[in-house]
């Protein structure tokens, strides 16, 4: 593999930064060289939250080129909207269907977007959207939401977006939550279920 | 934690995190910040790790007194460092400059500056040129293993040279994570020993002026023996094309890119020391090329410089910089590539096709708001129902905003700021328009942090000179916006130490206020009639509203495995709908079918939509 280019995003509060922490930590383990970036500030605030992760045999830039996504991971389907200028034909998209209404449409009693509506538009440079229920599965599996993000790494890393194993993702959970021994178990279960219903789409 | 692991060991570090390691390697006993992103986990990592570390951390009230801080270290014989945002240099720099000349050292002055304005609302600066003003070495890291490596290399110098070394980052520097190769810690616990020196300390003139000469010495110094010793900070990658490219920081990364992308192999010069720039390799580099491209963030600092040495060397090149590169926003690597288009002639990219293609889909936006059950929001709540209620138009109250989370207050629903500066020119701002209108109502909102920060000298000097400025403090105990940092509000400081908080209605009181009022701004009611009474009056006011960062308390429920209260909405009622849509908590939203209901996952229960509206929201009470 020559180079992997991801954009994950989303809304602030979902957990983005762990997630891109935790592909980065397996993407080292899997031997690749790797750069993150995140480009927020303000955005930490429930505002739109973007980040970018590149691996491969040598990388400069932590950012991705327009266009030059491989995979767009969106834990927010109005999000993966937002970032549409790095999609092309190769593009493969993972969207998150839970919505999470902005403050913007909120205060104006105005309605979010069908789905149909974004997909459209998202159409108009790939074809390759993939929605997945991320956030009711995880609610199923813990009882809410919180571990939506690591749903959407098993999931991406289950279809073979990736190109890392899922040893080396459970890896880098036990680093990362060490000595935390039930949110380890948790996370991992949540892991373990996406891998399996990724694998199941890619069929 | 990464940050500590043992040396030969590679662990994912954050730029930041890197500048911390760095220093640990290099033996570092003292640091100090102020908090402001892009450089906020620089601060943070020392937090968590100072007393384990065993060296000494504080988080000071502002820049100017951190600088000053880490500076009485550094004569003190105490390796020492120093972070803030750029926007802190501003603040320290009447201490930035003097240090230069009296050798504080071994002292390096970590600032991070933040193109695209990706965390800073008042300008976008580029802090390079304060190297030139104070005459200080800078040195400039590409990615995190080198701001580990650097941040080293700044302390050996600085101890060399007895001189500060400036440290030069940016926010695609400092939020960047990579692998990071380590080294050993150094540091551990020490003691220094402050010794007198009237030949060092003397700087009134016309000694000053000696001091000065040294200073200048020394630099050309350092640019002999650092600067210009090719392959150690600066470098030159030779390519088989006959253009050059000279470049800095994390500019250098995406002209490596860009040139793999494009596919050409021009010859790079790697400039990560630009003051004292190397005058005689830039020249060497320049020589034989046929076109000279400069490609740095920003403004044209570099570039400058390499005109310069056109010039003095008299040299016949073509130089292009910013008339090929934005000099607005951070750099990408879709610029360089642009530039490369220019100067080789080829077209292989149309980046403005493909905006054309997005640019005609519309997002609707997600500007940042409060958090669910923010104090802020309840605060500004009460503020708009004062004024109502009061029959005073918009126009005819004048609302300074300043610094922190409350700022989100400029964006709809509440639009309660008229001009946001810098920290504590609020208060300053407003100061001046109240002496200088009549029948406006003149409000400035400061946070508590910022209160400490920079808004002391001007709440006491609109108490001096008399104006009839309402003041309200948003005291939530942190310097939140950046992360929750303890400030002097705070009980415990960043040493753990229990010395009590400083309440700022002791203050106001102290400075002579007679209207010092304590609200709560979850009682809806209490705010309202407090605001009312101050709005109505003609006469100076402080209002502390006071409570805790919601977050901060959410957060330390959790990790006590404590339940966060939580409101629903029971009834739909008609009237109320718009009234609690209108209240902008992420929390209350609207199904498809027109009712409103409140997320019970965002919900922090601060209650202020069931005093909005008591007919439709209740308590859940836990069973
Ligand atoms: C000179 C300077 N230093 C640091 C910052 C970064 N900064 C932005 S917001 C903020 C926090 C202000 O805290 P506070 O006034 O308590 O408001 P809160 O965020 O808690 O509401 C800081 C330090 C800045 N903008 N300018
Ligand atoms: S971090 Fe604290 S002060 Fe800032 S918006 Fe959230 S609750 Fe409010
Ligand atoms: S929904 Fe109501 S109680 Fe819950 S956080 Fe928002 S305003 Fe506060």
């Amino acid at each position: 593999m020559n180079e992997k280019n991801v954009i994950i995003n989303g809304v602030g509060g979902q957990g983005i930064l762990t997630l891109l922490d935790l592909l980065a930590n397996a993407a080292m383990l899997q031997g690749y060289e790797v750069k993150t970036a995140e480009v927020h500030g303000l955005s930490q605030r429930y505002g739109a939250l973007e980040t970018h992760l590149r691996f491969g045999e040598k990388i400069n830039s932590s950012l991705v080129m327009e266009g030059d996504a491989d995979s767009i991971i969106s834990l927010e389907p109005l999000e993966a909207l937002r970032v549409v200028k790095y999609a092309s034909k190769k593009t493969v998209y993972l969207i998150n269907t839970f919505k999470i209404a902005p403050i913007s449409l909120t205060i104006e009693m105005k309605k979010y977007p069908e789905l149909s509506f974004i997909e459209e538009r998202l159409k108009r440079f790939t074809s390759n959207i993939i929605w997945v229920d991320a956030s009711n599965k995880v609610k199923e599996i813990t009882g809410n939401t919180i571990a939506t993000n690591i749903y959407m790494a098993g999931f991406a890393i289950g279809y073979g977006l990736l190109e890392i194993s899922p040893g080396n993702f459970e890896n880098a959970i036990r680093e990362r939550f060490a000595g935390k021994d039930a949110i380890i178990g948790q996370n991992l279960n949540v892991f373990r279920r996406g891998v399996e219903d990724g694998k199941s789409k890619r069929g | 934690m990464r940050v500590l692991e043992s040396g030969n060991k590679k662990v994912i570090l954050l730029g930041n995190e890197a500048v911390v390691r760095g220093a640990l390697e290099a033996g570092v006993e003292f640091a100090t910040t102020f908090p402001g992103t892009p450089a906020s986990e620089i601060g943070n990592t020392f937090y968590k790790i100072a007393k384990d570390v065993g060296i000494y951390f504080e988080y000071s009230v502002n820049e100017k007194v951190a600088i000053e801080t880490a500076a009485g270290a550094a004569f003190s014989g105490l390796k020492s460092i120093v972070a803030f945002k750029h926007f802190g240099l501003n603040v320290a720099s009447d201490t930035f400059m003097p240090i230069v000349y009296l050798q504080a050292s071994p002292m390096v002055i970590a600032v991070a500056d933040d193109p695209s304005c990706w965390s800073s609302a008042q300008s976008e600066q580029d802090s390079r040129w304060y190297a030139e003003i104070a005459k200080i070495p800078m040195i400039e890291p590409s990615d995190p293993q080198e701001t580990k490596d650097f941040t080293k290399l700044a302390f050996e110098m600085s101890e060399k040279y007895k001189t500060p070394v400036f440290l030069r980052l940016t926010t695609r520097v400092s939020h960047t994570k990579m692998p990071v190769e380590l080294d050993e810690i150094k540091s551990k616990s020490k003691k220094g020993r402050f010794q007198r020196d009237w030949e060092r300390f003397n700087n009134l003139p016309p000694h000053i002026l000696e001091l000065k000469r040294m200073v200048l010495e020394k630099l050309e110094k350092i640019r002999e023996e650092v600067s210009e010793k090719l392959g150690y900070l600066n470098r030159i990658e030779e390519g088989s094309d006959n253009i050059g490219i000279i470049t800095s920081g994390v500019s250098y990364h995406y002209v490596k890119e860009a040139c793999k992308k494009f596919g050409v192999n021009p010859s790079i010069l790697k400039i990560s020391m630009a003051n004292p720039e190397p005058k005689k390799m830039i020249a060497e580099f320049i020589k034989d090329k046929d076109v000279v491209l400069v490609v740095e963030e920003l403004d044209d600092y570099l570039e400058r410089k390499v005109k310069l040495v056109v010039k003095e060397f008299n040299i016949q090149k073509e130089i292009h910089g910013k008339d090929s590169i934005t000099g607005v926003g951070e750099l990408r690597v879709e610029h360089v590539i642009n530039a490369l288009q220019k100067i080789y002639n080829i077209s292989r990219f149309d980046f403005s096709l493909r905006k054309e293609k997005y640019k005609n889909i519309e997002v609707p936006k997600r500007f940042p708001t409060f958090c669910p059950g923010c104090p802020h929001r309840s605060t500004y709540y009460a503020f708009k129902v004062a004024m109502e209620e009061l029959g005073l138009r918009r126009e005819d109250v004048v609302i300074g905003g300043d610094i922190g989370c409350y700022m989100l207050a400029i964006n709809p629903p509440y639009q309660l700021a008229d001009f946001i500066i810098d920290m504590g020119a609020g208060l300053g701002v407003s100061h001046g328009i109240a002496k200088s209108v009549e029948n406006q109502k003149v409000v400035a909102f400061i946070g508590d942090g910022t209160f400490y920060h920079a808004g002391m000298p001007q709440l006491l000097n609109a108490r001096f000179n008399n104006s009839n400025l309402i003041t309200v403090v948003l005291d939530n105990s942190y310097t939140a916006m950046t992360g929750q940092q303890p400030n002097p509000g705070s009980d415990v400081n960043a040493m753990g130490e229990k010395v009590g908080g400083v309440k700022i209605e002791e203050i106001a009181k102290a400075f002579g206020y007679k209207n010092v009022a304590v609200i709560n701004p979850y009682n809806l009611k209490e705010a309202i009639e407090v605001f009312r009474k101050a709005l109505a009056s003609n006469e100076q006011w402080v209002i502390v509203s006071r409570a805790e960062c919601r977050l901060a308390m959410v957060r330390r429920l959790m990790s006590k495995d404590l339940k966060i209260p939580k409101f629903y909405v029971a009834n739909q009622v008609e009237e109320c709908k718009e009234k609690l849509m209108k209240i902008g908590c992420p929390a209350i939203q609207m199904d498809e079918n027109g009712n409103v209901y409140i997320d019970q996952d965002l919900c922090w229960g601060c209650g202020l939509c069931f005093q909005v509206c008591p007919q439709a929201v209740r308590a859940k009470v836990e069973k």
